[in-house]
């Protein structure tokens, strides 16, 4: 029998490749970490710290020598009892906005030190000496705040807790359109009004992803409503909805999932404006989301530049326990402006999850300072732990017994959500 | 590390894989070079700059390494024709590569335009992979492949040249083995 050729063109052969099929990688997700993770060097990032625990504290040491020295010598010369003074300044002053050591002249020490001696404010090295350890407390805050013995009202705390209802959750992706941000509506001015409502009006009429550096909703034009009983909710796609590539049908699933997390939703029914199931080139027809309850989630720090607040950022992995999730608030992601929340310094030397609570010991050889970071590394291991769907968290040997609205020597419940705004 | 890795798997696995799948056609090869893919790209995500995008560099990773792939290949491949002197035959060594499943049901068509993919330069089937089975953008596809817009464009229109006569070749021969 024979057979016509058959007419290669180029759209014919374009077409047939546009329609190659997709071949599935055989391998798991856990399957394929198991595989690489050997080969992916833990001692590389081991190697920098041994090097570099040293190197700083060297450093350290070779500037306090530099500092104690001069002055030793002075005082030698002098008596001792300037020493004193100098060390008792050091103390009262500990709550002076910080210069570096190189910026601050004798005449920054003269409101509180107007009774020492002429030699000691002659004498910059002294200076140095008194404003060490609030520069070094407050490198981070830029000097702006000073705080008080148990935590200042400067303090900005990124939860919000359960005791304040109407909170509304929404999210938005941030830029490098890896993760979506959670944000909670406070109720005050918009007594009442549920998430649906809030949805259907236009979440940006209520907050401004810009301005919180942050990108556009997902949602944006979709009508939303729940049925009867509560449980579940349909969102229905506005007219010539299509799907913007995979990545951003990621970022659409995780924004409806985040949303309806904290409600009691537990369902979300999903279609076209004709009624048809919603395609989404990642997941195929999409009729319904089942919601996460335990989004199992460590959260770490999200700022997208200086003019924009810091935020709660839940970064998602197949975590087994809280415990690995709460190493991974160590590691940063800085090109994503994702930071870690537990400052390297800090030491865990145990995570123990029980029934309902997790217990964090702490290196009880360490003192923590008053500041955002610690304030941040306390409310990101509460909203991490509340992820993993625990209620409440108890710090071991903490660094100071009070920060910001927590009593640290106690149990304190997790927050209900992420990210407050006004 | 693991919120990183699982984060790009979750985002561009298929598509990578897709991508080192068709340039290499076993499967048993794709999956083991998309393991070399993620371990170079959590060996360097630090120094990851941001200033292309993560598909962008994930895909250039995964090509560098199939790329490697093909040059070892090669290598291999020259010792052996050298000793067997297999001349043609070894040619066809690349046409016995079993057909993944998805593929084996296709239409005859279609498992000719795959066939047929081999006929191009590494390059060639790169720039067609990436454009129609992938679907992505010249200027995507540029950034991937660290070229210029124009040189997508030239090399795109040679491996089409070259699969259109690959394509036609086959069918020939096919009607003459039918008479």
């Amino acid at each position: 029998m024979k057979r016509e050729p058959h007419r290669f063109d180029d759209e014919n052969i374009k077409k047939q490749l546009k329609q190659m099929p997709t071949i599935e990688d055989h391998q798991t997700k856990d399957e394929l970490y198991r595989k690489i993770s050997p080969h992916v060097s833990k001692p590389a990032s081991k190697k920098k710290r041994t090097w570099f625990a040293p190197a700083v504290a060297t450093c350290a040491v070779l500037l306090l020598l530099a500092l104690i020295l001069p002055t030793v010598m002075l005082n030698s010369n002098q008596g001792s009892a300037p020493l004193n003074d100098s060390a008792d300044q050091a103390e009262s002053s500990g709550e002076k906005a910080n210069e570096s050591s190189e910026e601050t002249t004798s005449e920054d020490a003269q409101p509180e030190g107007a009774e020492e001696s002429e030699s000691q404010q002659e004498n910059p090295s002294h200076d140095s000496l008194k404003k060490e350890p609030d520069a070094s407390s407050q490198a981070e805050d830029g000097g702006e705040a000073s705080f008080s013995e148990d935590a200042g009202p400067q303090l900005n705390s990124h939860v919000v807790t359960s005791s304040e209802e109407g909170a509304v959750q929404v999210a938005f992706p941030e830029p490098s359109g890896q993760y979506v941000v959670p944000v909670t509506l406070q109720s005050d001015s918009d007594a009442q009004k549920s998430l649906i409502d809030i949805l259907n009006e236009g979440v940006e009429e209520y907050v401004q992803p810009e301005t919180l550096g942050l990108l556009e909703f997902m949602l944006e034009g979709f009508t939303f409503s729940v049925d009867e009983s509560g449980k579940t909710a349909r969102i229905t796609a506005p007219e010539g909805f299509s799907s913007q590539g995979s990545s951003a049908d990621v970022l659409f699933v995780d924004s409806v999932q985040s949303m309806f997390s904290s409600t009691v939703v537990e369902e979300v029914a999903l279609k076209d404006n004709q009624g048809n199931p919603l395609v989404l080139g990642n997941y195929g027809e999409l009729t319904s989301l089942t919601v996460e309850k335990e989004e199992r989630a460590a959260y770490k720090i999200f700022q997208a530049n200086n003019e924009t607040p810091q935020l709660l950022i839940p970064i998602k992995a197949d975590y087994r326990e809280v415990s690995e999730a709460i190493e991974e608030l160590k590691e940063s992601e800085s090109q994503n402006k994702i930071y870690p929340s537990i400052p390297e310094q800090i030491a865990i030397n145990d995570i123990n999850a029980a029934e309902d609570s997790v217990t964090i010991q702490f290196n009880d050889a360490q003192d923590w300072e008053a500041n955002q970071e610690i304030l941040n590394m306390v409310e990101s291991i509460l909203m991490t732990v509340k992820a993993f769907g625990y209620e409440e968290v108890v710090f071991e040997s903490p660094g100071r017994s009070q920060i910001g609205p927590y009593d640290l020597t106690g149990s304190i419940s997790v927050p209900s959500n992420p990210n407050p705004i006004d | 590390m693991k919120a990183v890795f699982e984060r790009l798997y979750d985002h561009y696995h298929r598509d990578v894989f897709q991508f080192i799948l068709y340039m290499v056609k076993n499967r048993d090869l794709a999956e083991d070079l998309v393991q070399d893919v993620y371990i170079k790209v959590m060996k360097s995500y630090d120094s990851f700059n941001g200033k292309s995008s993560e598909k962008t560099w994930l895909f250039s990773i995964a090509r560098h390494v199939t790329i490697d792939h093909f040059r070892k290949q090669k290598r291999t491949r020259e010792r052996i024709m050298e000793f067997f002197d297999w001349g043609e035959q070894g040619e066809r060594l690349k046409d016995n590569e079993p057909l993944p499943e998805e593929i084996t049901i296709q239409k005859e068509e279609m498992k000719k335009v795959y066939r047929g993919l081999d006929y191009c330069t590494v390059n060639q089937k790169s720039v067609i992979i990436l454009r129609f089975i992938q679907s992505m953008s010249i200027e995507e596809t540029a950034a991937i492949l660290g070229w210029s817009e124009s040189k997508v464009k030239t090399t795109q229109h040679r491996g089409m040249k070259a699969l259109k006569e690959q394509l036609e070749k086959l069918e020939e021969e096919g009607i003459e083995h039918e008479a």
